[in-house]
């Protein structure tokens, strides 16, 4: 077997090694990645549909008070800008839903469904926990979620939703006196809730491991390529003449040819030189040999 | 535009108003009248009002007589004696702010907060207690009919009112504590320019008859009045003085058994 099958068979190997162990690593790295990126972009998600909250809350809702005397704005309630300003963020981010579940809302639009009821329970009968990441079987699979308690913090928000005689009654004309009311400060009487299907994450990390395994080969086959070239050029092509040429000495033919010539001073090199002045030293004794 | 005396002037903010003064709005504009003690009334976008008498302390109040418009009057203070005359019905706000409009023999009020008290037009003799309004409540009359009182305003109402009328009146006093703003005078008013004046009720119109009369020695402005005397039949006297003008001897008579002066008389 050659040398340079030798070479490239131990290399082959090596480098499927290298991938095999590569992909595993970096597979695992970027399904854990994606996943906290997606909890990181739900985060901020939250975060933001809070800051709305607030702002709305503070600022948009004195403003329009006059005109709430007149007309219904829902501009003025904190759950409407904060699920429009997400609607917005949407059209970027399509793969995101955003709920502000609430177990008696104002708007039916926020009603939380049965496991939203659920997670809203676990807020409220564990006063203390933050947040709830999980995921969830759905018709269309599996879906990842994080969500958050909304609990009154503000006295802003109970003159719409302590009693029907505080509330606007603009808004008890658009939403009834049935729904909404009777909340109290300090209670939990929702949760914001992010969701996305699990495949997102999963789709997005097996796009990036594509990619990474495609680059990792590229590299591996431009260093196959680049060694076997100067294993040629610089090992095999003049071990391969110094050999046909000690073939030919070691039969007295060629005995006053010129020195073979290697212009390097490498390990081949060394060997040339080596292997002109054992020539050098044949010839000469042969010629002692004839006189 | 305003009035004052016989004259027309440009309004420019920051004018003070007097006795007797007549704002008068233009199609897309808005006006507001300020008191010393923060209350504010907004004028709508062509409402005429007469100042028929001005507040001599800094609380608000006086005498204003709107024949047509939008008005917004907030920030009034308890017991404010603010008094807001319309063809239609009579409007004091005793505290809050209200919000009316009034044209063509109809007119309705929304108080957003606080008590509004609606009397009878004046012009139908002793004001008659229409309502009192509460915060949130609604008053519309139409012309001939009975007036109701609704818990929310109508959406034709809302629909009616000038866009600034759905948010709070802004203070912009604070800018002309200091400083005195001459309204720019025009020129002398027009029988056209103050004939809805002329034509009011008699309580509005009667007074006005000595303020105008030097500009009944306008030939145009004299025509236009005689066209019109029905509408004022108390330019009579001054359009025709020989009519109310009585033999010598008659008079003459009349002093020695009555002192009291008997001509010209004004109806």
């Amino acid at each position: 077997m050659k040398l340079i099958v030798k070479f490239n068979l131990v290399f082959i190997v090596v480098f499927l090694l290298g991938l095999a162990a590569a992909g595993f690593v970096s597979n695992q790295i970027l399904q854990k990645n994606a996943r906290d990126e997606i909890v990181l972009n739900a985060r901020l998600v939250m975060e933001s549909a809070l800051a709305a909250r607030a702002y709305t809350s503070t600022q948009v809702g004195p403003l329009l008070q006059t005109q709430m005397k007149y007309n219904f704005l829902p501009q003025s309630i904190p759950s409407y800008s904060a699920v429009e300003i997400f609607n917005g963020l949407r059209k970027s981010f399509p793969e995101y839903a955003y709920k502000e579940a609430t177990l008696n809302p104002t708007n039916p639009r926020d009603r939380a469904n049965d496991w939203e009821a659920d997670i809203v329970h676990q807020f409220r009968n564990t006063l203390d926990l933050p947040e709830a990441v999980g995921e969830r079987d759905t018709p269309g699979g599996k879906s990842f979620y994080i969500a958050r308690p909304i609990q009154i913090k503000s006295e802003a928000c109970l003159p719409c939703h302590s009693t029907v005689d505080a509330a606007p009654k603009t808004m008890v004309d658009k939403y009834g006196p049935a729904n909404g009311f009777g909340w109290k400060m300090n209670e939990i009487i929702g949760a914001q809730i992010v969701s996305v299907p699990t495949e997102v994450p999963i789709a997005r990390a097996n796009r990036a491991f594509q990619t990474f395994m495609v680059s990792l080969t590229a590299v591996f086959a431009f260093i196959f390529i680049a060694l076997n070239l100067m294993l040629w050029y610089m090992v095999i092509r003049p071990v391969t003449r110094l050999s046909k040429f000690a073939n030919q000495v070691s039969q007295g033919e060629n005995m006053d040819a010129p020195d073979f010539v290697v212009e390097s001073s490498d390990e081949i090199g060394v060997l040339t030189q080596s292997f002109n002045r054992m020539k050098k030293s044949l010839v000469q004794a042969m010629k002692m040999l004839d006189a | 535009m305003l009035v004052r005396g016989v004259t027309r002037y440009a309004l420019a903010e920051g004018v003070r108003l007097q006795s007797g003064d007549i704002v008068e709005v233009g199609d897309k504009g808005l006006a507001q009248i300020e008191f010393s003690d923060g209350a504010a009334l907004a004028l709508g976008p062509g409402t005429r009002m007469l100042a028929v008498s001005m507040p001599r302390d800094k609380a608000t109040g006086g005498n204003y007589y709107v024949t047509r418009g939008a008005l917004k009057v907030a920030r009034v203070q308890r017991d404010a004696r603010l008094r807001l005359v319309t063809p239609v019905f009579t409007l004091q706000p005793t505290e809050g702010i209200a919000v009316a409009l009034v044209s063509d023999g109809e007119g309705s009020v929304f108080v957003e907060s606080g008590e509004t008290r609606l009397d009878g037009p004046p012009a139908k003799g002793a004001a008659t207690a229409l309502a009192r309004l509460k915060g949130g409540e609604f008053f519309t009359l139409k012309s001939g009919q009975k007036g109701t009182v609704a818990p929310r305003p109508s959406p034709a109402f809302i629909g009616a009112l000038p866009r600034a009328f759905l948010d709070p009146l802004p203070s912009r006093m604070a800018r002309y504590k200091e400083r005195q703003v001459q309204p720019r005078q025009i020129e002398l008013v027009t029988y056209a320019e103050v004939e809805a004046w002329l034509k009011a009720p008699p309580d509005i119109r009667r007074p006005l008859v000595k303020r105008f009369q030097p500009r009944a020695s306008d030939p145009a402005f004299r025509s236009a009045l005689v066209a019109n005397l029905r509408f004022h039949p108390e330019w009579d006297p001054v359009l025709y003085p020989e009519k109310y003008e009585k033999p010598e001897a008659d008079a003459a008579g009349a002093a020695r058994s009555d002192p009291a002066p008997a001509a010209p008389v004004r109806r």
